[in-house]
């Protein structure tokens, strides 16, 4: 079963992520910033990662480009937002999706769903 | 570990040729000035080198101060006077610049003195009018005693100094420090815009002043465009262009302000410049300053559509997981369902504070936040506050507190000061070190209540603003909460008759102290017949 990787330094946020996407049979496991998600990412290589931006110590913008140096194949980067500059950019960000907070459940599911299906084809 | 020998040296000769360049420009300007003295040779009705040497002070630091006294000597002893004259009026021209920038520093802002109007007005006041009269008071006091003028013209000189000083720090010293200070322009266009304006306010004072053609309102309309859609850098290059052009054309003897005597008209039109030049800076930096409150604005309810969709995506969530099991039938699922009940619980209350955050905000500003001032324990409010804190900050502690600590307060508002303070104590605690908490008296009829932690502090740039409305989007980019603790708390600090401050050890962290009356003078009027 697909492993997600959940990055949000909102502990509400992360335990729900991890309710529903535990409920529908994902591995889950939870950081709460960037260099957090980089120790997990270096214990197991995700499939999906959903991150949020804006987090202490470090964002979602310098996890990416962290993680990008790490040699691949990749997880699929699904951005966590309430910002639609944010959203806008998350292509520049070098993410391969973007969700706008508040998250309907069916776009949350459907975006891990699709992305999990691709997993290992990004660099 | 001592520098390097070499680097001294390289740092020694940077500032030599600093010096060397600035005493350089103060001359050349200098001369220029006392060559339009008619008065008296060493009292010019415009002296542009006050200008330089505020702005100087003001960005180099004092330590110029050897620059602008030798080439002020010079300026003086190379046209007229002894030396001995001249060394009083350098010693006056170098204590007036460093008087000027004091004064900027102290009251206006310094550098920054051209963003917000009072500080425009503070600035032109103190600096441009009261520290402008040390120079003219020594140099005049010198040239009495060294027999180099008449007792009965030294008033009329010490006026031409003065103004001349005056017009010279206000349309000279502005330019100087905003170019030297600003980001430079971004785009061509903009460039090319300003350009065009500057283009504008001369050729309009050209017209104005050598044509004779009444064509003054289009440098007014141009400084009005510059202020609209630059701001203050570029409306004090523009007015400095027309002063320019206008001294140019006044002293060729052409325009409105030329009168029988040369140094009567240059002072008139000193006069004019000086005040078109606070009129238009004070506009500059009143729209510069209700843009960045429109920034500022933005910013927050950005940063507060982040907060709230936060508990808001967590409630959603999990009511649709729970909607997905009743569609399916399985409700019944405990463990589920508790989960998403307490998350309910914990999120619903966020945004409740959120939200009362938002209100309490709305009320500070209408004045209608709601103040019950009543007979209260001091001690037993803070030990509950601190006992409430514990449960997500183990390490706060009530470190002193006298068994009972009466005062005439409005609980409900005092228990949210402490709970914000404290929170914000444990948000920026670093590695669990503790939070200490003690009430005390600070006088007789005044309580103190201090909350000290050991996080990561408050960079030092901030801390003159962290009281400041909306401002914590700029210190902690990534902290949770909207930043309107700090402000409300102060507020209802001041509601009391007390205050909010905070201070930063330097052995890291901060300490913020509440300061609370007893109110016991309170009640003593209160039930006087």
């Amino acid at each position: 079963m697909s492993l997600v990787l959940v990055v949000d330094d909102d502990e509400g946020l992360r335990d729900a992520l991890e309710t529903v996407l535990e409920y529908e049979g994902y591995r889950v496991r939870v950081a709460a910033n960037g260099r957090a998600a980089l120790a997990q990412v270096a214990e197991a290589a995700p499939d999906v990662i959903l991150l949020d931006v804006r987090m202490p110590v470090m964002d979602g913008r310098g996890f990416i480009e962290a993680y990008r140096q790490i040699p691949g194949p990749h997880a699929a980067v699904v951005i966590l937002t309430a910002s639609e500059d944010a959203a806008t950019n998350a292509g520049d960000f070098g993410a391969e999706a973007c969700l706008m907070k508040p998250i309907e459940l069916a776009d949350l599911l459907d975006a891990v769903r699709r992305h999990a299906a691709g997993s290992g084809e990004t660099s | 570990m001592p520098e390097p020998r070499s680097r001294v040296i390289a740092r020694g000769a940077g500032w030599v040729a600093i010096w060397v360049a600035l005493g350089t420009v103060y001359f050349a300007a200098g001369k220029v000035g006392l060559a339009l003295a008619s008065l008296h040779p060493s009292a010019s009705p415009v002296w542009p080198p006050t200008g330089i040497a505020i702005a100087a002070f003001l960005i180099l630091g004092y330590r110029v101060w050897p620059a602008i006294l030798v080439s002020a000597f010079l300026v003086n002893s190379t046209t007229a006077g002894s030396a001995a004259s001249s060394l009083g009026i350098a010693i006056g021209n170098a204590l007036e610049g460093v008087l000027g920038a004091y004064l900027a520093q102290r009251f206006a802002h310094g550098r920054r003195a051209f963003h917000r109007p009072a500080d425009v007005l503070a600035f032109g006041v103190l600096t441009c009018l009261v520290a402008t009269m040390v120079s003219p008071t020594i140099g005049t006091g010198s040239l009495a005693l060294t027999g180099y003028a008449d007792s009965g013209t030294l008033g009329p000189v010490w006026l031409t100094w003065w103004l001349g000083d005056s017009a010279g720090a206000l349309i000279v010293a502005p330019p100087l420090i905003l170019w030297s200070s600003d980001p430079p322009l971004p785009r061509l266009s903009r460039a090319l815009e300003a350009t065009l304006i500057y283009a504008l306010v001369v050729v309009a004072g050209i017209a104005a002043f050598w044509a004779r053609y009444p064509l003054g309102f289009v440098s007014v309309s141009a400084l009005i465009w510059a202020a609209l859609r630059f701001g203050p850098r570029q409306t004090a290059t523009a007015v400095l262009l027309l002063s320019a052009t206008a001294t140019w054309n006044t002293v060729q003897g052409t325009g409105p302000f030329v009168r029988s005597s040369p140094n009567e008209s240059l002072l008139l039109l000193q006069a004019y410049m000086g005040a078109t030049t606070v009129a238009f800076l004070v506009l500059a930096a009143a729209v510069e300053q209700t843009r960045a409150a429109i920034r500022a604005r933005d910013q927050f309810l950005s940063m507060a559509a982040h907060e709230l969709n936060t508990p808001i995506t967590t409630l959603r969530l999990f009511a649709q997981h729970l909607g997905g099991l009743a569609d399916t039938g399985r409700f019944s699922d405990d463990a589920q369902l508790e989960r998403a009940v307490r998350a309910f619980d914990r999120q619903s209350g966020r945004l409740a504070r959120l939200v009362g955050q938002l209100l309490d905000l709305a009320r500070i500003e209408e004045g209608r936040l709601r103040f019950d001032p009543e007979p209260s324990d001091l001690c037993q409010l803070v030990t509950e506050a601190v006992e409430r804190a514990r449960i997500q900050a183990p390490g706060v502690e009530l470190v002193a507190a006298p068994p009972q600590a009466p005062a005439i307060i409005d609980p409900v508002l005092i228990d949210q000061v402490l709970a914000n303070l404290l929170q914000n104590a444990s948000k920026y605690s670093v590695d669990e070190r503790p939070i200490e908490v003690s009430l005390e008296r600070s006088t007789p009829s005044v309580w103190q209540i201090t909350i000290r932690d050991y996080g990561i502090g408050v960079e030092p740039q901030h801390r003159e603003r962290i009281f400041d409305r909306l401002y914590q989007a700029r210190i902690h980019e990534t902290s949770p909460g909207l930043g309107l603790g700090l402000y409300i708390s102060r507020q209802i600090a001041e509601m009391h008759g007390g205050k909010l401050t905070a201070e930063f050890p330097a052995d890291g962290g901060s300490r913020f102290i509440v300061y609370l009356p007893d109110g016991a003078e309170r009640s003593v009027v209160r039930s006087a017949p």
